[in-house]
């Protein structure tokens, strides 16, 4: 009789301690947090060219997606680890979409969107394809820096030529350094505010990259500079 | 040997409530207000700082004669654009400079002018600055802001220690510091200034401060600060007051 008491007393307990373990477990393999971007948009001082673009962007640009592991932390005098590892979803399509949807109609007259848009009859209009080169979040371990590359192939009217157009950039924790409680702030920086505050900086050097190499790059100025050029620069 | 007297007991028990109620009266709040002085000190102390030791360096080139002459009534003054922003120097030109010039928010004119101005596209030398002046719209530009001066900014900061020798710790009970220490601290600012008239960058200047921080920790610690980086900025800031007549 003691005895059965004893089970009768301790199967609620295993129960709970069940529950318990339960919640633990399913709290650890909760979904990684997503990283919402906001596309830096910008009014570039340059030349808007007189031509007819038709853009498209890469499956992989559309639909990226990565998720970082646990070890996203930077050295000092940067931030350090989050003492509970976050792990995050960084899903840059819809950003870098944005950003060119942006971008583009302000160098070029008349941008167009490929399979949605009708084109001008025969190929008397440019292609350019959008794709994402690198994005170093996903697997930034250690660095304190998120690096941005894309890469635009563009096909210019009437040739069979591409060229690669590349624009590149990277923004630092470093950059941070000039504010003088940096250090009073540290545990800010293992949040998703400072993560988008770093994607949205090396997104936007990636852009001025861009529109910088469109205007001293010997190819791709030499194919610019062919295009007659509409009265007035963008960003007056 | 105890007093059993029951009368006697009761008016000494009276006596023994009364002092302790005169006492508690006097002493508690001496014991609260003693730890609010002391906050209140520490805080006034704190606040304090040591003057630091300057040390600055000008190297002016001189303004090119030809454009001098081209411009003989070309305002000495004009807006200034301080990259990348600084609020230790914004600060520090803001209470020298004259009301007719005006500090542009770094963040508006990179805007007004990306891809130009930003980080790795920043001119570097006369020929690249003469180079992007020469871009269509973009002297243009820089004239509707009423730019003229873009002053890039450099700074050698030292890490921010505790100062040593003072300890601190902390327990269940409560928890405070212990200890004297001192340190010295040393804050260089660079300047180099270009000017957007001649797309020449004219000026140089820096300034090294140095001065020594003490702190005492007796429960709680007091620190005199040496304020060495506003301190470089403020002579900076004289100097290029003075010479661009701003």
């Amino acid at each position: 009789m003691p005895h059965e008491s004893r089970s009768l007393g301790t199967l609620p307990r295993t129960a709970i301690r069940c529950l318990a373990i339960s919640v633990c477990l399913t709290a650890c393999a909760s979904e990684p947090k997503l990283l919402q971007v906001s596309p830096p948009l910008v009014e570039p001082l340059v030349e808007q060219a007189d031509a007819v673009i038709v853009v498209s962007y890469d499956e992989d640009l559309l639909h990226h997606s990565c998720i970082n592991g646990p070890q996203l932390s930077v050295p000092p005098p940067a931030p350090k680890p989050a003492s509970k590892p976050q792990q995050w979803r960084f899903a840059l399509g819809d950003a870098s979409v944005a950003m060119f949807d942006d971008l583009l109609p302000k160098l070029f007259s008349d941008v167009r969107l490929a399979n949605t848009q009708s084109l001008p009859v025969g190929r008397d209009y440019t292609t350019i394809n959008i794709a994402l080169d690198h994005y170093s979040a996903c697997n930034a371990a250690n660095t304190g820096e998120i690096s941005i590359g894309y890469e635009l192939i563009v096909n210019p009217a009437g040739s069979d030529r591409e060229i690669a157009w590349r624009g590149a950039g990277t923004a630092n924790v470093t950059e941070y350094q000039y504010d003088p409680w940096l250090e009073l702030r540290e545990w800010k920086f293992a949040s998703e505010q400072f993560l988008e505050q770093l994607t949205v900086a090396a997104m936007r050097y990636a852009l001025a990259d861009l529109v910088v190499n469109l205007q001293d790059d010997p190819e791709l100025s030499e194919w610019r500079t062919s295009l007659p050029v509409m009265d007035e620069p963008t960003g007056y | 040997m105890e007093d059993v007297t029951p009368g006697h007991g009761r008016a000494d028990r009276l006596l023994t409530d009364m002092r302790d109620l005169a006492l508690r009266a006097v002493v508690l709040p001496r014991m609260i207000s003693a730890p609010l002085t002391v906050a209140l000190v520490t805080l006034a102390v704190s606040a304090c700082v040591v003057p630091s030791k300057i040390e600055s360096n000008v190297s002016a080139m001189e303004m090119d004669p030809a454009i001098e002459a081209a411009s003989p009534d070309l305002p000495r003054g004009g807006s200034i654009v301080i990259y990348p922003e600084s609020d230790c120097l914004a600060n520090a030109l803001q209470t020298s400079i004259s009301g007719k010039t005006v500090i542009l928010e770094t963040k508006t004119f990179r805007n007004q002018l990306f891809p130009w101005f930003e980080p790795a596209h920043v001119p570097k030398s006369a020929q690249d600055m003469g180079r992007l002046l020469a871009r269509p719209g973009v002297r243009e530009k820089i004239e509707s802001l009423d730019a003229r001066y873009f002053i890039e900014f450099y700074t050698d900061e030292e890490d921010r220690k505790l100062l040593p020798g003072i300890f601190c710790g902390a327990g269940y009970g409560g928890g405070g510091c212990l200890g004297i220490g001192s340190d010295k601290y040393a804050d260089s600012v660079f300047v180099s200034v270009w000017d957007f008239a001649s797309g020449e960058q004219n000026l140089a200047v820096d300034a090294t401060a140095t001065g020594r921080s003490y702190a005492v920790a007796l429960g709680l610690p007091v620190a005199v600060w040496a304020d060495t980086r506003n301190d470089a900025c403020r002579a900076v800031a004289r100097q290029l007051t003075d010479l661009l007549r701003l």
